[in-house]
């Protein structure tokens, strides 16, 4: 079947390929130049900047959605000052293996005071960041947002009282839960709030990194402290059920093949490539061929499926790609016959940790400075890209009245809602499903498959471009490492390597 | 491209107070799972785009900036004298219409930045939160201006600069109240003072051109060239604001203080037989080109320091204030220059005293009634605001002059002005 249409075709940010239809029938591709991307903000167009002008309480200090930010804010700010300088405990994994073995009701009660006043100390650390970040990167409307959704966060958890029996306990999972939910928001809204930074040059880009890195690291440490207390009272309550306890450290690491999970990400990104209009449908798809042993290690799945995804996915972009702009002439024929050169991962087990080679002929980093990688946003232009994709993404059209959710409310109407929304969040005893970090095995609910499928299938023409700068900071959080290495005009290798997380007994949780 | 109306996007005000949800459903978006890996939704319910919201305060953001770093004249007093005489033509007129409005445009925009460089939590504070909305609203208005293309719409403009002075006249005291609030606490005390050292000055300075261009084409006396009053007599100030001083001295103490002013002028001039000879003339009144109310205000605040020295230290009636009024010109530079020199014998200041003194914020009045301290529009305390002698100095290096204290702890206090005047090649 011939396309008629013209498509944009991105290829990497410096540049741009578009089929077009020529005069023989066949589809062809042409590089073109970038398509302008923002807004002309040089106009000098009075009504236009009057129209605008009118806009400047925007730029102020409290927004009107807000619960928290308004005068009396900076008053009653002294609390959470109190808190933010108390210490965070850290915790290594061997503790909460631990943990895991051997529970009692002690333990369960214990974990959820800890976990009660973690939160609290932690968070009022993160706010504390924020507030001395300045104002113009701070106030944009998605970092208040963010800071919005941490202070409930903060005034919930300061103000729930010691729990000293098991009922008290199921309330307090809920509000975890809830916590957990309400938190989901503030990732997006993280994300798009430091490309507007980026863009608008509140924030260096030095110190824009290591915001990002920060508050993802820390955001990574609060989930896992809440879920794993989640998953402590559910392994509690159903003591009865057989679970591998060599399978698993503290209830929430699995043990990951990692040929099956590099097998899975693959098949996933190479079903989207079939679903969306990247690409021509009967194309061939380069082959994944992976080299070495399998290893089997305690990991968390969707961390470790998340960051194979990213760096597959980039390879799979750029191979195919390269391939097709290095034969842009052949006719359409050629590319029904002929696949675009593999993707090779070599597996290699050390003593120590697991280590990951991903070669690709994807044509290099295309002059791309290695360490603008790892960087948020990059530059100014391609920040710009990347949000604008941001706004294309469907299904990405959040409240302009995004109310923050007040989960001291026992309100039956809430909890309706959210059962509808999230069912496997729903700590009914029965029913509970952690089972989405079950390495490898069929899943209970059969939702679940639809969302790990976006996870990594989201529509390959909306770049990004910050899959691997969150690759680093997961992989780095699990005290690992990337490095990425390229040839240009060839292709990039990426050595990805894991730390073997129960020979660790260092640190994990202290990145608060 | 002109964006219709109906997209700006309102927001109803979303309290939360109680522990009712809104009707809204909850709103969770794909972008969740595709981004997020430790977490599994399902996309639900939509609203407004992000796009249209993300372009309109990106492209405020843009305005202020390019404004902001546009390239911009220092004031100099030789610009400002730029307009000789009385009568402007129509062109004349337009013209500075237009160089005040750009020129307003980019102070705003740059207080704009700077006061957003400060840390998040600084602005939350209410009171310079305050000062920070301030700034955005005379940024809306002067943004709003149409560019002036006749005379009448300069006339228009002068109420528009009238406004803009309206709007920022009694900040200081907010702003000052503020900081005390942040100091040390979430803001280090010197990059608070530096933060302040500027805003304060180029917010004069705002204020300089706006008045400047109302008094262009509104002039206050004769002798004025918009804020320059080309013949401004010293000694008369002087003893003005003395007596002001005095007249707050009786109420708050029951106490007077005398002052004594000595003048010399040391010029050269033509004699009768065209050649150059010098001249020193003495207790004279003295005249000078300067800015009525920079100068006086300075004045004002040296003398209270002076006499409240005076009589807080029970130095007896008989001991004058001496003041020495001294100009002369300056060959190399062309310009002329005026020194004043306030000397009182109220026991001097204490060398600890002497490292701050200049602070904002910093005072060594003890006020137990805050509505004393906070009425600068009167001016009705005699001291305490904290603000007198660093704002004295800034008046006095905007244009190039100086200020200097000269303490003799034990005894009393020399304070040196010195003020250049515009360049002699404009007086006629």
């Amino acid at each position: 079947m011939l396309r008629h249409t013209i498509k944009p075709h991105k290829l990497l940010p410096t540049s741009n390929i578009l089929a077009v239809n020529n005069h023989r029938g066949y589809t062809s591709y042409k590089q073109i130049t970038s398509l302008p991307l923002d807004v002309d903000h040089n106009t000098t167009d009075h009504n236009y900047i009057k129209y605008l002008a009118q806009n400047f309480p925007e730029l102020g200090p409290y927004p009107t959605y807000s619960k928290y930010v308004n005068p009396l804010h900076f008053y009653q700010n002294t609390v959470m000052n109190q808190w933010s300088s108390k210490k965070a405990h850290p915790i290594t994994l061997q503790q909460l293996a631990n943990f895991g073995k051997k529970l009692s009701k002690e333990k369960v009660l214990s974990s959820a005071n800890f976990v009660r006043l973690e939160i609290a100390i932690r968070i009022a650390k993160k706010l504390k960041d924020f507030q001395i970040l300045p104002f113009a990167a701070i106030s944009n409307h998605h970092l208040v947002r963010v800071y919005e959704s941490y202070y409930n966060i903060f005034e919930s958890f300061r103000k729930i009282k010691p729990i000293t029996n098991l009922e008290e306990n199921e309330e307090f999972c809920k509000t975890l839960s809830r916590m957990l939910h309400d938190n989901l928001l503030s990732l997006p809204h993280l994300i798009m709030g430091s490309l507007e930074c980026r863009i608008l040059n509140s924030m260096t880009q030095k110190n824009l990194d290591e915001f990002m890195s920060a508050t993802l690291r820390a955001r990574v440490s609060r989930r896992l402290i809440c879920e794993e207390h989640l998953s402590l009272t559910d392994k509690f309550k159903n003591s009865s059920k057989n679970i591998d306890m060599d399978d698993c450290i503290g209830d929430i690491f699995y043990k990951c093949s990692a040929i099956e999970n590099l097998q899975f990400c693959a098949s996933r990104i190479t079903d989207t490539y079939k679903e969306v209009e990247f690409l021509e449908k009967d194309f061939l798809l380069p082959e994944l061929i992976i080299q070495g042993n399998d290893v089997k290690f305690p990991f968390m799945v969707t961390h470790l499926r998340y960051i194979f995804g990213e760096i597959l996915r980039n390879s799979y972009d750029s191979t195919i790609n390269n391939f097709i702009y290095n034969n842009g002439d052949k006719p359409r024929d050629f590319f029904l016959k002929n696949r675009p050169p593999p993707i090779k991962v070599t597996i290699i087990n050390a003593k120590n940790s697991i280590e990951f080679r991903f070669s690709d002929q994807g044509g290099g980093l295309k002059g791309m400075p290695i360490d603008k990688i790892w960087s948020f946003g990059k530059n100014e232009r391609i920040a710009r890209e990347s949000l604008s994709n941001f706004h294309k993404i469907p299904g990405l059209q959040l409240a302009g009245d995004y109310s923050p959710m007040n989960f001291d409310s026992s309100d039956p109407a809430v909890e309706k809602e959210l059962e509808d929304e999230v069912p496997h969040l729903n700590i009914d005893p029965d029913v509970v499903d952690h089972s989405a970090n079950k390495g490898g095995h069929e899943f209970v609910k059969a939702n679940i498959p639809n969302t790990l499928q976006n996870l990594i299938e989201r529509p390959s023409n909306f770049k990004l471009n910050l899959g691997l700068a969150m690759c680093k900071v997961y992989a780095e959080y699990w005290n690992g490492n990337i490095v990425m290495n390229s040839l240009e005009n060839y292709g990039t290798d990426t050595h990805l390597s894991l730390s073997k997380l129960e020979m660790s007994n260092r640190l994990q949780l202290d990145k608060a | 491209m002109f964006i219709k109306s109906s997209l700006i996007i309102r927001r109803a005000p979303l309290r939360t107070l109680t522990n009712n949800l809104s009707p809204r459903k909850i709103n969770t978006a794909a972008i969740f799972q595709s981004l997020d890996p430790s977490t599994e939704l399902k996309t639900t319910s939509q609203s407004i785009s992000f796009e249209q919201d993300y372009h309109i305060r990106s492209s405020l953001e843009k305005i202020i900036h390019r404004y902001a770093t546009k390239p911009y004249q220092k004031i100099t007093l030789n610009k400002l004298v730029q307009y000789g005489g009385t009568n402007l033509s129509d062109e004349e007129i337009i013209s500075a219409a237009n160089e005040t409005l750009l020129n307003l445009k980019i102070l705003n925009a740059k207080r704009l930045i700077h006061i957003r460089s400060l840390p998040y939590m600084v602005v939350l504070n209410p009171h310079i939160s305050l000062s920070y909305s301030l700034y955005l609203r005379s940024m809306r208005e002067i943004l709003s201006t149409p560019p002036v293309l006749t005379v009448a719409d300069a006339l228009e403009f002068v109420k528009v600069c009238e406004d803009f002075l309206d709007k920022h006249a009694d900040a200081i005291p907010r702003l000052s109240k503020g900081f005390t609030e942040i100091i040390g606490k979430y803001y280090p005390k010197a990059d608070s003072f530096k933060f302040l050292d500027i805003h304060l000055r180029e917010r004069i300075i705002m204020k300089l051109t706006a008045q400047h261009f109302i008094f262009l084409m509104n002039p206050p006396t004769a002798t004025n060239i918009g804020v320059l009053d080309s013949n401004l007599n010293i000694n008369q100030l002087v003893k003005q604001q003395a007596d002001f001083v005095n007249e707050l001295c009786n109420m708050k103490y029951m106490k007077n203080c005398q002052l004594e002013i000595e003048t010399n002028n040391y010029y050269t001039s033509k004699d009768t037989n065209n050649n150059d000879s010098l001249i020193v003339e003495r207790n004279k009144d003295i005249y000078f080109p300067f800015i009525y109310e920079n100068l006086e205000y300075c004045i004002l605040e040296l003398l209270k320091n002076s006499f409240r020295a005076h009589i807080e230290n029970d130095v007896p009636y008989e001991n004058k204030i001496k003041v020495i009024i001294n100009k002369y010109i300056d060959e190399d530079a062309n310009v002329p220059i005026l020194q004043i020199r306030i000397s009182d014998q109220g026991g001097g200041i204490d060398p600890e005293t002497q490292q701050q003194m200049y602070d904002f914020s910093f005072t060594t009045v003890k006020s137990e009634d805050d509505s004393d301290v906070y009425d600068s529009q009167n001016n009705r305390s005699v001291a305490g605001m904290g603000y007198g002698l660093g704002l004295s100095k800034t008046y006095c290096q905007i244009f190039d002059g100086s200020l200097h204290v000269e303490s003799y702890y034990g005894y009393g206090t020399d304070v040196y002005i010195k003020l250049k005047g515009p360049s002699l090649s404009y007086a006629n």
